[in-house]
């Protein structure tokens, strides 16, 4: 796995002669299902910090996802058993998104799959940080808390000033230190910090799909978002394409099972 | 005075907790400024950070903060830079940073990584975790599991793709059959369901050959499992009844599932037999159904809505399914279902022939018709399935025993009808897969042996078209036996060039047929013309190389199989017979293209050879039915069939707006033309002759969709506008016929309130037939349909269904209510359920249907008003 890793970040990410790179990674445990949060969750985030100036965040999954598309187009594999592929990664993937933060612009540039078609779109000074006096030892680094509200969730964060990046996983950033560990109140969702390493020079390049990316406003993407959670098939069926088996206003009617989004407004 | 006392005691208080501000620039040693430095400023004494900034592309910063200390720390971190700490006054003030670079890095780390328990694909979901107390059968807990989805028909959706196997204990006790086992099998026995991701079926093509289905297995609590079902219903008017027994046994190395369900009120419960995964031989496409029907009694075609409506029934189910494992990994698996069942018709059709451009005839039928089904099937089955090995072999039986009565009366008086269709079938399929070199070459092979012996006895046989009418006082019978064997064998493999992907197929098909046939009566004799003693042979050779293209949004595929056909066909009695050869090369090219992100475009292109069928060629006359008679006695049928389709779509989901429109084109060219020759009263004789005629279709076809989120509400507005012409000769006059249908729809789907939904659907379809340039009445028929959803509470359901049917050729109106309420009740979780159909006790339904040449108005008796009520329990 590691080595298909490596080989994907090459793949992914276009070399360029400058300064430091890093790479983070995250483990995520998660609850995926609204009604059972019972049932967790895990994939792994990678946080890559180009040059200290910005920074892409995906996980493992997607990269994979992502690489296949492209070795599909480039390298042409057999379509039909790369599909193959390609499902049962996408299948594993809950955050299907591909993060770009801007230090100097303080935003982020979202890319998202969502149902049959693919969205982008940019948040600026989102997160609102208060810092509070705790401190908590996390893998041998003094952290401190810090707290935030985002998108309809509470979140305690730790950071640890050792590793001078304000940068996090997912789209939390702009504490004065990279966060070490962060989870909201309610305990779905919990990134931790699990390796730090360096990595040689790179650039970040854009997800395969990017092109065809609709750019809406998050708000817009939000609505959609929930939509398509609640009513699966109805973008499917809208879009003209049949259901030929079984009763079609029942499958395209709610779900009962419901994502459990982070960002949940 | 006052005023100013308490200007002095804000302006204290102001001071005490004043922000302090700190700001200035951070640079390097050469004067260049800085951006993205972290400036933290923490208490002194404690490790407390007060407020913290970020230098900006020019270098500057600003902090505020407030405190009551003396002094504060100022920090600036950056990375490749020497971090710079110093303490400050508590006062606002400014500070500039020259940082040093610094050859400092940050140390690398990694926590070690927990052991991640590996189960391969496999997800295992504990059945107690997501039981509650309204879940009685295994299919109830299914249903919730995350990822799963279950269809109305019981198919098994897993992320939306449906699943390839179901096994109970590792062992595929149903070959796909599965919605017998999942509505049935206790939740009580079952521990975990598993779900197995990218399920190859082969092992043998487990690492080789990717499978993006999923795969089910049931395991169950106890080694030795015995479970099963049992519902009773019984209804008003008449004495109805609806019952299902299923036991089950399951052990290691056996298992075992029976059985047996009766009803009379209006349900087809066959559809739990219904096979629900795809096969294994050859792209998985499922064996279709070849009985040939050479005989039957006119038939009243059935209304299109549910079968609670109006199918009178009499039927009763038994299946067994047994599985056996022998030594050596190979499975041993008997499965056999019989259905019996008996349904009614009643009503009468009025046909309306169109003989020329200003003639018709009008024939008015009423009918009873009683269907009895007796059907046998079974399948042997012979499976091993290793790593290593891969072979599967099923011996396959069908035998049906259904006869039919029909009683008619018509202008010309009564006539019975009795109808004999058996059909007798054993095939066997066998499945190899080869390893050669590197590559797997896959060994298909399908042979049968089919026999269909049917019996038409129409008595007074006086309608009889064609022949003398007063010599046939009493009956006229007609006999068909056809005996068919036919065998399918085929080599597959696949190769990949760059770009270009390349499926290979080589393969043969031999049917070898044979044909006999007479009209026989006691007080008549008929002549060779009458008979029929075919002999058929077909042979099939062929190539086919697919290629594939893609590139980008481009994505060609092109199809280009080459065949050799040979066909020999004799009649020694008639002394007629025919034998031909011919190679075809029928392409087919596909192009899609995906313009941006919201419009794409199809176009496709294909051509294709046809050869008559047994069915199409004979040269002696078949009495089809009490009014129709048949021969063909002509070469055999050619068709060149070329199609052109073109569409586009569009799609925007962020405005949730979707559409399409598509145009297709199909041109074929026959060499046959049917002559049809209509008497008076409505007999028929059909006879083919060569000449080359073409059939030309054209359609078009539009949708529009949008939802509209405030309201929750989907609308959808869809048409299609088709025209089909064809060539016929009717009473000796060579007619083109055009059927033109246009037929608009509107639906609107909303689910306002969570335990509120309404589904409204109209549908209009409107069709014309012009004969020889006459157009012939418009018909118009309209179907409403409002389905009221209510919930009030999670164990209980009510739903009202509506439905309206008006047509303008009989100025025909009918409103259909049913409704439905549901109740699960106490701790041993049984269900009580009332079902109220058709309220307003609607008795009959009047359709109107298009034929070639014909319109025909069917009135069917429906079920009257009917109350049923259904307990269901576990065993």
């Amino acid at each position: 796995m590691k080595s298909i890793i490596f080989v994907l970040l090459f793949i992914f990410i276009h070399f360029e002669s400058s300064s430091q790179n890093y790479q983070v990674t995250y483990d995520i445990t998660f609850s995926p299902n609204s009604n059972n949060l019972n049932y967790r969750s895990k994939e792994k985030g990678l946080l890559i910090i180009s040059n200290n100036r910005e920074s892409v965040f995906v996980t493992e999954n997607f990269l994979i996802v992502d690489s296949l598309l492209i070795q599909m187009d480039e390298k042409d594999l057999d379509p039909y058993s790369e599909l193959d592929n390609f499902r049962k990664t996408s299948s594993k993937n809950f955050f299907k998104t591909y993060i770009k933060k801007d230090y100097e612009k303080k935003g982020t540039e979202t890319f998202q799959l969502l149902g049959i078609s693919q969205y982008k779109y940019d948040q600026n000074n989102y997160l609102k940080w208060d810092l509070h006096s705790d401190t908590l030892k996390l893998n041998n680094m003094i952290c401190h808390k810090a707290t935030t509200k985002y998108a309809g969730r509470q979140y305690v964060a730790w950071f640890t000033t050792e590793i001078p990046i304000p940068d996090g996983p997912f789209k939390f950033y702009g504490l004065p230190g990279m966060i070490v560990k962060i989870s909201d109140t309610e305990n779905h969702f919990n990134f931790e910090l699990v390796s730090f390493e360096k990595v040689v020079k790179i650039k970040i390049s854009r997800p395969y799909l990017y092109n065809e990316a609709i750019e809406v406003s998050q708000k817009e993407f939000i609505k959609l978002q929930n939509e398509t959670i609640l009513t699966p098939l109805k973008q499917i069926t809208d879009a003209g394409m049949v259901i030929t088996s079984g009763d079609i206003s029942k499958s395209t009617g709610p779900r009962k099972q419901k994502t459990n989004f982070i960002e949940r407004e | 005075m006052r005023c100013i006392a308490i200007f002095i005691f804000l302006n204290t208080s102001l001071s005490s907790f004043s922000q302090t501000i700190v700001r200035g620039l951070v640079k390097d040693k050469n004067q260049n400024p800085i951006s993205n430095a972290i400036l933290t400023i923490t208490e002194s004494s404690k490790n407390t950070f007060l407020n913290y900034g970020f230098s900006d592309k020019q270098g500057r910063y600003e902090i505020k903060f407030s405190s009551l200390a003396d002094s504060v720390t100022l920090e600036v971190r950056l990375l490749g830079y020497s971090p710079v700490t110093g303490k400050i006054t508590n006062e606002t003030q400014v500070v500039n940073f020259n940082l040093q670079e610094s050859v400092f890095e940050l140390k690398e780390f990694k926590v070690k990584p927990e052991p991640i328990k590996k189960n391969g694909d496999t997800l295992s979901y504990s059945v107690s975790a997501f039981k509650n107390k309204n879940d009685r059968v295994i299919a109830d807990i299914i249903r919730k599991l995350p990822g799963i989805e279950v269809e109305p028909n019981g198919r098994i959706l897993y992320q939306g793709e449906p699943i390839n196997k179901y096994y109970i204990e590792g062992m595929d006790l149903l070959e796909g059959r599965y919605k017998i086992a999942n509505d049935n099998l206790n939740a009580e026995a079952v521990t975990d369901i598993e779900v197995i991701e990218n399920h190859q079926p082969i092992r043998m093509l487990d690492s080789l050959v990717l499978s993006n289905k999923a795969a089910l297995n049931i395991k169950l609590k106890k080694n030795i499992t015995t479970t099963g079902q049992l519902s009773l219903a019984t209804g008003l008017p008449a004495a109805l009844w609806d019952v299902n027994l299923t036991p089950m046994l399951f052990t290691k190395k056996k298992q075992f599932l029976g059985s047996y369900q009766t009803n009379n009120i209006g349900k087809n419960n066959t559809s739990q037999l219904m096979r629900l995964t795809p096969g294994i031989y050859k792209d998985g496409l499922p064996t279709p159904e070849n009985k040939q029907d050479w005989l039957g009694i006119q038939q009243l075609s059935n209304p299109s809505f549910k079968s609670l409506r109006w199918l009178d029934n009499n039927s009763h189910l038994a299946s067994i399914n047994i599985l056996k494992t022998l030594k050596k990994d190979t499975e041993l698996r008997l499965i056999a279902d019989y259905s019996n069942d008996t349904q009614i018709q009643q009503g009468y059709t009025q046909t309306l022939f169109f003989t020329s451009k200003e003639d018709s005839i009008r024939l008015t039928e009423s009918k009873y018709n009683k269907l009895h089904f007796n059907n046998l099937k079974s399948d042997l089955t012979l499976q091993k399935n290793t790593k290593k090995k891969y072979f599967k072999n099923s011996l396959k039986s069908k035998a049906y025993w259904d006869n039919q009565t029909g009683l008619i009366t018509n202008n010309n008086g009564d006539f019975t009808q009795l109808l004999e269709n058996p059909f007798f079938n054993i095939s066997n399929d066998y499945k190899n897969l080869l390893r050669i070199g590197k590559s797997i070459v896959t060994l298909n092979s399908r042979t049968g042996f089919e026999k269909t012996p049917q019996s038409l006895t129409v008595s007074p046989g006086s309608f009889t078209p064609l022949i003398s009418k007063d010599s046939l006082k009493n009956t006229i019978r007609q006999e068909v036996i056809q005996t068919s064997f036919f065998t399918d064998n085929s080599l597959q493999w696949l190769k990949r060039v760059k770009r270009i992907s390349i499926g290979t197929e080589i393969g043969f098909i031999v049917e070898k047929q044979k044909l006999e046939s007479a009209i026989t009566s006691p007080s008549e004799s008929f002549g060779n013309v009458y008979t029929n003693q075919l002999n058929w042979l077909n042979q099939k050779y062929y190539v086919n190389l697919q290629s594939r293209y893609r590139k980008g949004g481009l994505n060609v595929s092109l199809e280009t199989p080459v065949h050799f056909y040979s066909f020999q066909i004799k009649d020694k009695v008639l002394n007629k017979g025919e034998s031909l050869e011919k190679i075809t090369f029928e392409p087919a090219l596909n192009i899609n293209y995906q313009l941006n992100q919201f419009w794409a475009t199809y176009l496709s292109s294909g051509s294709k050879n046809g050869f008559g069928d047994l069915n199409q060629m004979y040269y002696g006359y078949i009495l089809t039915s009490y009014r129709d008679i048949n021969r063909s006695d002509a070469p055999l049928l050619q068709t060149l069939t070329l199609t052109n389709s073109v569409g586009i779509s569009y799609k925007n989901p962020v405005n949730s707006t979707f559409g399409s429109l598509n145009f297709s084109n199909s041109k074929r060219r026959n060499n046959l033309i049917f002559e049809n020759h209509l008497n008076e009263d409505g007999g028929s004789q059909r006879d083919a002759i060569e000449k080359v005629n073409y059939n030309n279709n054209n359609s078009l076809g539009g949708r529009l969709a949008k939802y509209f989120r405030t309201i929750k509400t989907t609308l959808t507005l869809s048409a299609s506008l088709s025209s089909q012409e064809s060539v016929q000769i009717i009473n000796n006059e060579l007619s083109r016929i055009n059927l033109r249908t246009f037929t608009p729809n509107f639906l609107l789907s909303s689910q306002p309130l969570s335990w509120f939904g309404v589904d409204y659907g109209y549908k209009l379809s409107c069709f014309k037939n012009i004969i020889i340039g006459v157009p012939r009445q418009k018909i118009i028929q309209q179907n409403h349909e409002l389905k009221l959803n209510i919930n009030p509470k999670d164990n209980t359901y009510f739903a009202i269904i509506n439905e309206l049917y008006n047509n303008n050729f009989t100025h025909y109106e009918s409103v259909f209510t049913d409704l439905i309420c549901r109740q699960t009740v106490g701790k041993k979780k049984v269900d009580l359920e009332l079902n109220w159909t058709n309220i307003f006790n609607v008795k009959s339904l009047l359709a109107v249907n298009s034929g070639t040449f014909s319109y025909i108005e069917t009135f069917y008796r429906l079920r009257p008003a009917q109350l049923t009520f259904k307990v269901r329990f576990s065993l």
